[in-house]
């Protein structure tokens, strides 16, 4: 258990952050967009 | 470069991020954009956001220090949190985003119950989200004192007014992108703390895991069985669809991404603590043995990383501290301007907009001050979860599948709930050792039931959207 702990959900937590990481642009992007698109 | 000029400049860094973000999302043209981002929040936004609002303080260095001191005991006890979570993503959440005209757990009551539960609700949401705010940035004040110095009413205000500051414009969007940010951080640099942990380990790998068992023994064997369950049932229960997480729930893009989000969420909370304990129970490993509890999770990053990441540690705490408490002031602010402010008569969509900006700014303020009466962090937090679930969750989760409903039902659930779980932990100390949320529940059921069969029939006025 411990090497499930202190390994593995690290290694899934930092792929958590890489997949937030890409749809955050995505994200920040679409507000942008919906911004210029009233302005 | 000495450490504190490496620490000050990851700070600095941190904010400039935040800044940017909280300026290219500043634009709100409408309340709905303020309040639920114009309800076009994807799944991965959802789960980010929700999971950044749910890693406090106490769930991140609080479970480091429940590690180093009593194993893994916190870690079973608190997955009661993660199960409530993923129960809430599967039956609740989905139905709440259909809910698509309500902006808040009051709008939901006005459609179930009527205007003066509308108002009951919205005086506990504003409440508890500036309780919640209160303890978060009195331990974020703290952490910050401890880094800079500074006194503790200057570094409480300064963490609390820079959140306001970054929200009040964008609403929503703004906190949902800044909670990205601040997920990213802290996933990646604690997780790094603990790999580095493990790999710089100096003895064997089932050491650790021998010391994990007889800490989590004596943990459990040191407990009575009231205080398991009263454990369990504030975390089980007191957090359940507080208004930054029904505000999620309302922001989603559909159903599915209200579900998909929540049940992200609860899932990697179960993933988020395991990390944090184990860090504490490694800590044996490293720091010396007298080191204060609550001092474990600094100590065993001022020992292992290099200072730059020393820095962007001490940063993922702002991050984390951040995240909550940005959630909690925007649900505070929509709060107070739907709930009370608007229950007279409608305000049109640019006064509630306006309202909601300097309801932000005027809440951060009260939550600043709280915080300097407020009492013990621990102490405030068992306060807000006796509240929140007794007087909501009873007429919020029958309302929500049930049609015929009754105006007196739903606040004299309310009202019974909140007052009996109240005297229950304040006057009476939890007589037996029977949890106060365990008896609020009970009463705010009673009352649910008396006002059902004693009331007339509520008819909904707002006809846009059909349950």
């Amino acid at each position: 258990m411990i090497y499930i702990m202190s390994v593995i959900f690290p290694l899934i937590a930092m792929g958590c952050s890489i997949w937030i990481f890409i749809a955050m642009i995505s994200y920040v992007s679409e507000i942008r967009r919906d911004i210029k698109s009233h302005k | 470069m000495g450490t504190i000029t490496v620490e000050s400049l990851g700070i600095i860094v941190y904010l400039l991020i935040c800044v940017s973000l909280a300026y290219v999302t500043r634009k709100t043209r409408s309340f709905a954009e303020f309040s639920v981002g114009s309800r076009k929040v994807p799944t991965s936004m959802i789960f980010a956001s929700l999971a950044a609002t749910i890693i406090g303080p106490g769930f991140s260095v609080g479970f480091t220090t429940k590690g180093y001191s009593t194993g893994y005991v916190f870690y079973w006890l608190v997955l009661a949190y993660s199960v409530q979570t993923i129960l809430v993503g599967l039956v609740f959440a989905p139905r709440l985003a259909t809910f698509r005209n309500c902006h808040t757990i009051g709008d939901v009551f006005n459609r179930c119950y009527g205007k003066f539960s509308h108002l009951l609700a919205g005086i506990v949401s504003v409440g508890l989200c500036i309780g919640f705010t209160a303890v978060i940035g009195k331990l974020a004040g703290h952490l910050l004192s401890g880094v800079t110095g500074w006194p503790l009413i200057v570094t409480s205000a300064f963490v609390t007014m820079f959140v306001a500051l970054l929200t009040f414009s964008g609403g929503i969007r703004a906190v949902i992108a800044n909670d990205g940010a601040q997920f990213i951080w802290f996933s990646i640099i604690i997780p790094v703390t603990l790999l580095t942990a493990v790999f710089k380990n100096p003895g064997p790998a089932q050491e650790v895991a021998a010391r994990a068992t007889e800490l989590t023994n004596t943990g459990f064997a040191g407990m009575t069985g009231a205080q398991i369950l009263g454990i369990v049932v504030s975390f089980l229960l007191g957090e359940t669809l507080t208004p930054p997480f029904a505000n999620r729930a309302l922001a989603a893009k559909d159903e599915s991404a209200s579900r998909k989000g929540f049940v992200y969420a609860g899932l990697y909370v179960i993933v988020w603590l395991g990390i944090c304990t184990t860090l504490g129970i490694y800590a044996h490993q490293y720091i010396p043995a007298d080191t204060k509890p609550d001092d474990v999770f600094l100590g065993i990053g001022r020992m292992l990383l290099h200072p730059a990441l020393y820095g962007a540690l001490i940063v993922a705490i702002i991050a984390v501290v951040m995240s909550s408490q940005e959630s909690l002031l925007n649900s505070a602010s929509v709060a107070f301007v739907r709930d009370i402010l608007s229950i007279r008569g409608k305000l049109s969509d640019q006064s509630e907009l306006l309202y909601s900006r300097m309801a932000t700014i005027v809440i951060a303020v009260i939550a600043v001050v709280v915080a300097q009466y407020s009492p013990s962090i621990i102490e405030g937090l068992l306060i807000c979860y006796s509240i929140w679930a007794p007087s909501i969750l009873i007429p919020l989760l029958i309302g929500l599948y049930v049609k015929d409903t009754r105006s007196s039902a739903g606040w004299l659930s309310m009202l019974c709930g909140a007052s009996t779980s109240i005297i229950w932990q304040t006057i009476l100390k939890e007589p037996s050792g029977i949890p106060a949320i365990l008896v609020g529940l009970a009463a705010s059921a009673t009352g649910y039931a008396i006002g059902h069969f004693w009331g007339s029939l509520h008819i909904d006025e707002t006809t846009e959207v059909s349950k």
